[in-house]
C-alpha cells in the first residue's frame, strides 16, 4: 500500500520539478500577439504530484458572459453529470451566479465551483480521510473510502459538493462517481496530470470568452501568476483565512 | 513416524488423489472445469500474455488494482500497467456491429469469471465498464509496458495542426 506523500519526498520532488522546469521552457509564437509557453516536460506519469506546483483557476468576470454556461455544460459533460432524478439531487460541481447591486442596477455573473482551498474545511471534517488535498492543491474526494456522510458538504462555505442519491449507470471513464458517494470539482485531475485544462477552461476560450486562466500559482512565470500580480484579484470569503486557489477579477 | 508408515501415506494420497481426479472427469466430461471468458483482445508483449503472469494476475489482480487505485487517486501517479480502464480495453468485447458490451454483463471476462467465484464486484457501481471512447483521455496514458498501450509524446501536447488553427484562428481576429 502507499502512503501519503510525506514533506521529505516533495521536497525532493520540488527540486527535480524545479530543475525540469529551468531547463524546458519553450516559447513559441503561434500567431501575432498570441504567445504560448508550455513547459518541454511534464512530470512523467510514475512521478508523485509535488507540492512544488499549486494548480490554481482565474476568474475575470469582466470577460464572464451573462447567460453563458459553456463552463457548466463542459463540467457536466466531462464528468457525466447526467440527471438522475429530482432537480434537486442533480449534481452541480460548477454553477453561474449572477450577482446584481440593487441600488445602482449594475449585474455580472460568474462561475462558483470548489475553491480548492490551501486549508480545507471538508478535508478537516472528514471522518475517513477520503475528502483530502492533493499534495498540487487539488481538493478532491477519494470514493473509494467515501462512507458519504456529506460532513464536507455541511462544512464548505462554497457548497461546493454534491452527493449522489441515485444508482448511476453510464459513468464517464475518466471519472467515476457513485450512489453513495460525494462529489465535485476536482480541477479535472485526469486532464492536468495530462498537462492539459479543466474541461471548463477549455469550453471558455473555445466560446472566446477566455475569462478562466489554470495554472501554477506558485510558477512566477506562469500566465495566472503574471496576471495575479499585475491585477487587484479578490478570493470568495477572504475572511475564512482558508486561502483558496480560485482567485476572481472584478468583483 | 517410520520410513515404511511414510511412504504407505504417500502411495495412499497418491491413490485418493487418482481418484478424485477420475471421478471430478466424469462428472464434468464435456463441459470445462473453470468459468468459460472470453479471450482478451491481444496479448501483452510477444512472451507475456497479461500485464503479469496469467496465473498471478488470477490470484492477485484486485492486490494490483488496489494499490494503483491509491497511487492514482492520492498521488496522481498513472502509469497504465495497472490502469482498470486499460484493463477493460483489452478484455472487453464487441459486438459483430462494433458496439461494445459492458465488462459486468453475462458471459463477460469479469462478470463470469467473478460469478464463479462467488465474489461481488463493486467496481462498476462507480467506474464505466465500457472500453475508452475516442474523447475519454485513459486512452492517452503512454508508458513502456508493451505494444498494446499507445504510445503518445508528451512533449508535442500541441500538434502542428492544432498549431495551424489557432494560428488562422488569430489572423481572421
Amino acid at each position: 500500500m502507499s502512503g501519503s506523500t510525506t514533506d521529505q519526498d516533495t521536497d525532493t520532488s520540488r527540486r527535480r520539478f524545479l530543475g525540469t522546469v529551468a531547463g524546458g521552457v519553450a516559447a513559441l509564437t503561434v500567431a501575432p500577439g498570441v504567445l504560448l509557453v508550455r513547459t518541454a516536460e511534464a512530470k512523467p506519469n510514475s512521478q508523485p504530484v509535488s507540492s512544488a506546483v499549486r494548480w490554481g483557476l482565474l476568474v475575470d468576470t469582466d470577460k464572464c458572459s451573462k447567460g453563458c454556461d459553456a463552463c457548466v455544460s463542459a463540467c457536466d459533460k466531462e464528468h457525466g453529470l447526467y440527471k438522475t432524478g429530482p432537480a434537486e439531487d442533480q449534481a452541480q460541481w460548477i454553477r453561474k451566479v449572477e450577482v446584481k447591486n440593487p441600488n445602482t442596477g449594475y449585474a455580472f455573473s460568474l462561475p462558483v465551483m470548489c475553491q480548492h482551498c490551501e486549508h480545507p474545511p471538508c478535508v478537516d471534517v472528514c471522518p475517513t480521510g477520503a475528502s483530502f488535498r492533493r499534495a498540487d492543491g487539488i481538493v478532491l474526494v477519494d470514493r473509494h473510502i467515501c462512507i458519504g456522510c456529506r460532513y464536507c458538504m455541511m462544512a464548505c462555505p462554497y457548497k461546493a459538493r454534491s452527493f449522489v442519491a441515485e444508482n448511476l449507470h453510464n459513468q464517464v471513464p475518466d471519472s467515476p462517481r457513485g450512489k453513495g458517494t460525494v462529489g465535485g470539482c476536482n480541477m479535472c485531475v485526469h486532464r492536468v496530470d495530462e498537462n492539459e485544462n479543466p474541461a471548463c477552461v477549455d469550453a471558455c476560450d473555445a466560446d472566446g470568452h477566455k475569462a478562466l486562466i489554470f495554472g501554477d500559482l506558485k510558477d512566477p512565470n506562469s500566465e495566472i501568476s503574471q496576471q495575479l500580480a499585475k491585477y487587484k484579484t479578490t478570493q470568495i470569503r477572504e475572511d475564512l483565512d482558508l486561502d483558496p486557489g480560485v482567485y476572481y477579477r472584478g468583483i | 513416524m517410520t520410513a515404511s508408515w511414510k511412504s504407505l501415506y504417500r502411495t495412499l494420497l497418491i491413490l485418493a488423489g487418482l481418484a478424485l481426479t477420475a471421478l471430478s472427469g466424469a462428472a464434468s466430461a464435456g463441459a470445462p472445469l473453470g468459468p468459460v471468458i472470453p479471450p482478451a483482445q491481444r496479448d501483452y508483449s510477444k512472451t507475456q500474455r497479461c500485464v503479469r503472469p496469467v496465473e498471478d494476475m488470477r490470484k492477485n489482480h484486485f492486490k494490483y488494482l488496489l494499490h494503483h487505485r491509491d497511487q492514482v487517486v492520492h498521488e496522481g501517479i498513472r502509469t497504465p500497467q495497472f490502469n482498470l480502464q486499460d484493463c477493460i480495453n483489452c478484455h472487453a468485447t464487441r459486438k459483430p456491429d462494433g458496439q461494445a458490451i459492458r465488462i459486468d454483463s453475462p458471459g463477460q471476462f469479469c462478470f463470469n469469471c467473478h460469478k464463479y467465484a462467488g465474489v461481488q464486484i463493486d467496481c462498476f457501481e462507480c467506474h464505466s465498464d465500457l472500453p475508452s471512447t475516442p474523447d475519454s483521455h485513459f486512452h492517452k496514458l503512454g508508458g513502456d509496458y508493451g505494444p498494446h498501450h499507445i504510445r503518445y509524446s508528451r512533449n508535442d501536447l500541441v500538434s502542428p495542426t492544432t498549431l495551424e488553427a489557432l494560428a488562422s484562428k488569430g489572423a481572421k481576429k
